[in-house]
């Protein structure tokens, strides 16, 4: 139905498929009949709960084009192309080590080491650490850039310990 | 480099290009223009963190990565590139194609957004050879977004109240600062402070008494000296007397001190923060604004009465003991001295436990308070839901955290003086070994050695007092800090020096290719012209988030604009009174705010002087006054959080009746969007008529007779003007976004009459 240049297509069993077109947008394409997609974009409805669940396609107005309710089951070559996707608008450094944390004016500073390198980001609220099951800890700092511990408990007794002074 | 990366922790916001890659970038983007733009691609598509500049010469956009000198690379801009952002979650991309193909894509963080977003605005400039969006002709110097706020000393970010950096700022001299402000009450300062002084050097007396009494009187058993017995006795009484007189001066003088000195800091404060812009208060939540000026003002007496006499006294009383000490034996002096700095370390570490305990336990204490403040007003969603056990469950699993924590911090310092009293109790048994074959010998009296064990206790208290100073210091360091970055916060919409005259404002709103942002990242207006003639009436329609409260701030000058300006009369706004202006603007808001006192008092809010009978007049007009006057206490009845409720409808009039009142030149109308009943409703309409004759109105518009009663509409979608003219070409205009909006709000509205 698409006369684009196709680098890739695929359809789930129900026919909806994504495709990545040369200028680097993604078309998609519908069941069955309606028109193609251009410029279309990808989210996630549970980034922390349910990251592989219900993954939302989007036109270029943000409208909600179809949901993927389970993105393991999905035909392969349209999680690969959704997974490429969602791993390049997203970045979520994983803290391995914790330097330094000073909390002297109300803003605290975090000097860590991640698995994207060493960075220093700064966090304002007590919101802006936010515990989630599985001893999980993700930081939001105050610019909106996400940081995560994937499991406290395996993190070294020093960094643990600046962390739990933190929490609650 | 303008920012070196801090130890090689990545910590840069990228607002500065470093000269080599300026150099580099112009050097390699032909005829040696400057840069227009540029930004940091601070991230590479496999998620490291890296250094790439992107620096736009003339068309051409210069890739550098100052690692590598071999690595420019130049791409350049012409009509067949497109260049586009791509939003993601934590990682977005820049992404250049030519001639529908994807060309590269550069990745950034959070941190360099606005630099990209406006990287990708010149970007687009250079392909469509429109002017570069920075110098259009009506804007100022470059507004620096309030939200730009990182130190450019230390680099790092500074806390939401601060304007100047207080890492940066030396603790010590905040402090002084603070102190400086005691220096109208030097005097009773002084007198407080010597007060404070003998108080501790008279601790020291009792035990000297109790020395010679043992030496003099009691251990020689002689009768004879009985006489000395009772002057001793009698020094003591003084003693007593003394301690009583210097505490009542100490505590008078310096609680009084820190409390004028607390309320010339909160008045301060509090006029300043009248004169601070909406921005200043949309970016602080209301609580901290008040804590600020009450808790934080209440903490500095606190510090200046207590705290700051008590490091005073501590030292007085520690050098005090030593001196009496080494006066009377040396070597006992010394022996007796050897457990003392084991004790201050303990001391020390207990401390610093008992910090991590506070914070702990506070944190969880606010955790446990969080849970009340969210049930308790919410108890008739907890009650439809039947949910009060979960709520009682959790308020029960919060409250036993901090059981379970407060049990720790009790164990940590109730083990804290035990092991004290064990130290000294166990030196003592060693100066006994020591001292007590001396006594014996005569070398030194047993009076001695009772006044050192009584002296030695006197050591503990003050080195736990001074192990609490850095503590003590740093609080009051920090509320003072918040203090002050109010009174310092720079006005950023004030009243120019030389301001044109506007005593009586015609009322012509001219707006030459507005722009506003509140973050400098998202516009929320793009390029708005328009002119309102005076005495014309303007309704704003346009779907939510499309920006018209925006617009109707702007012309009240709440913020002021990012690029273009505002002309009422023909003249900048930024050029009159501000005074003089917004007193000829009034507001009629969509949640009017009533502040609590009279009804007469609300209605003659900004018009103290207004008399009885044009309040009566206003409240006519408005369609309050039958209603007013059916209230018990009529026009006394008290409003407000603690006064009578009134309806919405009533709400409304109320403000209403102010604003014809106020008389205002310009009138801001943000008309409720919740409904009621067709009665009020035609009251409210009425009200509104009487309200707009004769003035320019902008009303952001929702009911349908208010639309019709506009002269002109404005139809406003992201940001931008997309239709200016009369309800009846607007509704003609079949494509046009009004006529879709009519359709789809008289549809709705079929549906739910009844």
């Amino acid at each position: 139905m698409s006369t684009t240049t196709e680098l890739s297509e695929t359809r789930d069993p129900r026919g909806a498929a994504l495709q990545r077109e040369l200028d680097g947008t993604l078309t998609f394409l519908p069941a069955k009949g309606s028109e193609a997609s251009r410029d279309c974009s990808i989210l996630r409805s549970f980034p922390w709960s349910m990251p592989y669940q219900y993954i939302s396609i989007r036109d270029k107005d943000g409208a909600e084009l179809h949901l993927i309710p389970d993105l393991a089951s999905a035909p392969d070559t349209l999680r690969e192309i959704v997974e490429s996707e969602l791993s390049t608008q997203e970045l979520i450094p994983l803290i391995r080590k914790i330097h330094h944390v000073d909390d002297t004016f109300e803003v605290v500073v975090w000097r860590v080491d991640t698995d994207s390198g060493p960075v220093e980001f700064q966090t304002r609220h007590d919101e802006d650490i936010r515990s989630l099951d599985g001893n999980r800890i993700v930081f939001r700092d105050h610019q909106g850039m996400l940081f995560e511990i994937p499991n406290l408990d395996q993190l070294d007794p020093d960094s643990r310990l600046y962390v739990e002074e933190r929490l609650g | 480099m303008a920012n070196p990366p801090t130890d090689g922790f990545y910590s840069e916001q990228g607002f500065e290009l470093p000269p080599d890659v300026k150099l580099l970038a112009r050097n390699s983007g032909g005829n040696g223009d400057d840069p227009t733009a540029y930004a940091l691609s601070d991230v590479t598509a496999n998620d490291v963190f890296a250094r790439t500049w992107l620096v736009l010469v003339g068309s051409n956009l210069v890739v550098v990565d100052p690692g590598d000198a071999a690595g420019i690379r130049s791409l350049s801009l012409d009509v067949e590139s497109t260049v586009s952002i791509v939003e993601g979650r934590g990682k977005s991309r820049l992404r250049i194609a030519r001639q529908g193909k994807l060309e590269e894509e550069f990745h950034y963080t959070r941190r360099q957004a606005r630099r990209f977003s406006e990287l990708e605005q010149y970007c687009s400039a250079v392909i469509t050879g429109e002017p570069l969006p920075r110098f259009q002709s009506g804007s100022r110097e470059e507004v620096v977004p309030a939200d730009e706020r990182i130190c450019r000393k230390c680099n790092q970010l500074m806390p939401e109240w601060a304007d100047s950096c207080p890492r940066c700022l030396q603790k010590r001299k905040i402090i002084l600062r603070l102190v400086g402000y005691a220096k109208p009450y030097k005097t009773s300062a002084a007198i407080g402070m010597v007060a404070a002084s003998l108080l501790s050097l008279l601790m020291l007396v009792p035990p000297v008494l109790t020395k010679h009494l043992i030496d003099d009187v009691l251990a020689p058993l002689d009768f004879s000296r009985l006489g000395w017995m009772y002057a001793l006795l009698g020094m003591l009484a003084a003693v007593i007397l003394a301690r009583v007189v210097c505490t009542h001066f100490r505590l008078k003088y310096l609680a009084v001190v820190g409390e004028r000195i607390a309320h010339d800091l909160r008045t301060e404060a509090y006029g300043h923060l009248h004169k601070l812009s909406l921005s200043f208060f949309n970016k602080k939540p209301t609580g901290q604004l008040i804590s600020r000026i009450s808790h934080d003002t209440d903490r500095l007496w606190d510090f200046i009465a207590f705290g700051l006499i008590e490091i005073l006294m501590s030292l007085v009383t520690i050098i005090g003991v030593c001196v009496v000490m080494f006066w009377t034996a040396p070597t006992l002096a010394v022996l007796t001295l050897i457990p003392i700095p084991i004790g201050i370390i303990m001391t020390y570490y207990h401390t610093v436990r008992m910090r991590r305990f506070f914070h702990r336990i506070w944190r969880k204490w606010s955790r446990m308070t969080a849970t009340l403040s969210d049930a308790i007003p919410g108890v008739r969603v907890v009650k439809a839901f039947t949910q009060e056990d979960r709520e009682i469950s959790k308020f029960n699993s919060r409250s036993k955290d901090v059981l379970d924590e407060a049990v720790r911090l009790h164990h940590e310092w109730t083990g804290y003086w035990p092991k004290i009293t064990l130290l000294l109790q166990m030196g003592n048994l060693v100066i006994w070994a020591y001292a007590g074959p001396r006594i014996l010998q005569q070398e030194f009296t047993l009076g001695t050695f009772v006044m050192f064990s009584s002296l030695i206790w006197m050591f503990y208290g003050p080195v736990e007092q001074l192990g609490m100073m850095n503590r003590l210091l740093q609080r009051a360091a920090t509320s003072a800090q918040r203090v002050f970055e109010i009174i310092d916060t720079p006005l950023t919409i004030y009243t120019p020096t030389n301001p044109v005259a506007a005593p009586k404002i015609e009322g012509r709103i001219t707006f030459e290719s507005v722009s506003f942002s509140y973050d400098g990242v998202k516009p929320t207006l793009t390029d708005v012209s328009f002119d309102v003639k005076p005495g014309e009436m303007i309704g704003l329609v346009g779907p939510s988030g499309s920006g018209k409260t925006t617009l109707v701030n702007i012309i009240c000058r709440f913020y002021d604009v990012s690029r273009g300006r505002i002309l009422i009369d023909g003249v900048d706004v930024r050029d009159l009174d501000l005074h003089e202006m917004r007193s000829q603007v009034g507001m009629v808001l969509q949640e009017p705010y009533l502040f609590s006192g009279t009804i007469l008092a609300n209605i003659s809010y900004g018009n103290d002087k207004a008399d009885t009978d044009d309040i009566i007049r206003a409240a006519k007009a408005a369609h309050a006054h039958d209603f007013v006057v059916g209230f018990p206490d009529g026009y006394d009845t008290m409003v407000g959080e603690r006064g009578q409720t009134l309806s919405g409808g009533e709400r409304q009039r109320i403000s209403i009746a102010r604003a014809i009142l106020n008389n205002p030149r310009i009138l801001i109308l943000d008309e409720a969007t919740s409904s009621v009943d067709t009665e009020t409703e035609m009251k409210i309409q009425e009200a509104i008529r009487h309200l707009v004759k004769g003035r320019t109105t902008v009303a952001i518009a929702h009911r349908l007779s208010t639309l019709q009663a506009a002269d002109r509409l404005m139809v406003l979608e992201k940001g931008k003007l997309v239709q200016l003219d009369t309800y009846d070409e607007l509704i003609n205009d079949k494509d046009g976004l009004y006529a879709r909006l009519h359709k789809t709000q008289t549809e709705l509205q079929s549906i739910f009459a009844v």
